[in-house]
């Protein structure tokens, strides 16, 4: 949120999303992993990884993921397990990975884009960390694949993360401005990450 | 989804392309020149194995099957049978072998002569 608003509603926005992640967390590693490609999952806890990036600055970011991972290993019983350094290979290679697509692209990379980025970042961290622990260097044969399927994950991914901003967040903290419309010439203000904009007032 | 979108889209589809060509040419020249290990069983039960780069040319070896005596032979990097007790003779007829896959099976005899890499993958449930 916008950098006027409390300490106390920021923190209480954050506190929520360390929340849903670590509940998302815990009931994907519920789901039923596919048997055809292992290591392939719908990645539902980047959708908080997704708002939070939209939302605050880069530590926070970092702050929401770290204790999504650790809070959600505790509760799904993974601490310190492979499982749990395969989800923090993965959350570290993702963030990073959509942090750099938010400020290279300047806008022109919508939330979906971003998502999709985020997506085979994390597959590919995920991977790596899996070829490091297992010390066998045929597993990257999986990487096309897990390329491939962080596209419609991703895709998915960011179209619920841009319904959640745009329904949630309606007041963003980086709404740029892209240029002067229409005869009245006001400055129309987008939001760069989920496209959204404010309604202007009708004229009579 | 914005031009961006498609942008990362399409780079994402060429890099995962891109990189399953390399992977497969990768793989073949790995495959044509890593280890290939022999692996012969009889009734089941597995009574010799051993790589097929380190026989010598022209070896012979005879396996006492089920029905009698099989006869197998070594090439450059390839085996085959070329003796066999069986009615049908379709394990002479498979020829040399040499890819690892590739498997020369005399059912009458209960003799099965496998292919294998030398190299193992392990696959296993650390994707979890």
């Amino acid at each position: 949120m916008g950098h006027k608003k409390g300490k106390t509603q920021r923190l209480l926005i954050l506190s929520q999303l360390v929340a849903s992640g670590s509940v998302l967390h815990v009931m994907e590693s519920y789901l039923p992993a596919l048997a055809a490609m292992p290591g392939a999952k719908l990645g539902l806890a980047n959708i908080v990884t997704m708002v939070t990036l939209a939302l605050f600055p880069r530590s926070d970011a970092w702050k929401v993921v770290g204790l999504r991972v650790f809070l959600g290993s505790l509760l799904a019983g993974t601490l310190l397990s492979p499982t749990f350094l395969l989800s923090a290979a993965g959350a570290i290679g993702s963030v990073s990975a959509m942090m750099m697509t938010l400020s290279a692209s300047k806008g022109s990379v919508s939330v979906i884009g971003t998502s999709i980025i985020g997506a085979v970042a994390h597959n590919t961290a995920q991977l790596l960390m899996a070829i490091f622990l297992a010390r066998n260097v045929g597993l990257l044969f999986y990487l096309p694949y897990l390329l491939v399927f962080g596209l419609p994950t991703g895709y998915f991914i960011g179209t619920v993360s841009g319904f959640i901003l745009r329904r949630f967040f309606p007041v963003h903290s980086r709404l740029e401005s892209t240029g002067y419309g229409g005869d009245r010439q006001d400055l129309i203000c987008r939001c760069r990450i989920c496209n959204w904009s404010p309604q202007l007032p009708k004229e009579d | 989804m914005t031009p961006g979108d498609k942008t990362v889209v399409a780079v994402i589809l060429i890099v995962a392309v891109s990189s399953a060509g390399l992977i497969l040419l990768w793989n073949n020249h790995f495959m044509a020149s890593g280890p290939v290990e022999v692996v012969i069983e009889v009734d089941g039960q597995e009574m010799r194995r051993g790589s097929l780069s380190v026989s010598e040319l022209g070896e012979q070896y005879r396996i006492r099957g089920v029905v009698g005596y099989s006869l197998l032979e070594v090439g450059d990097n390839k085996i085959r049978m070329v003796e066999s007790p069986c009615p049908d003779k379709i394990c002479i007829g498979t020829g040399w072998i040499s890819h690892p896959g590739e498997s020369i099976i005399c059912i009458p005899n209960r003799i099965i002569v496998r292919l294998v890499s030398g190299v193992d993958y392990h696959y296993d449930g650390l994707s979890q």
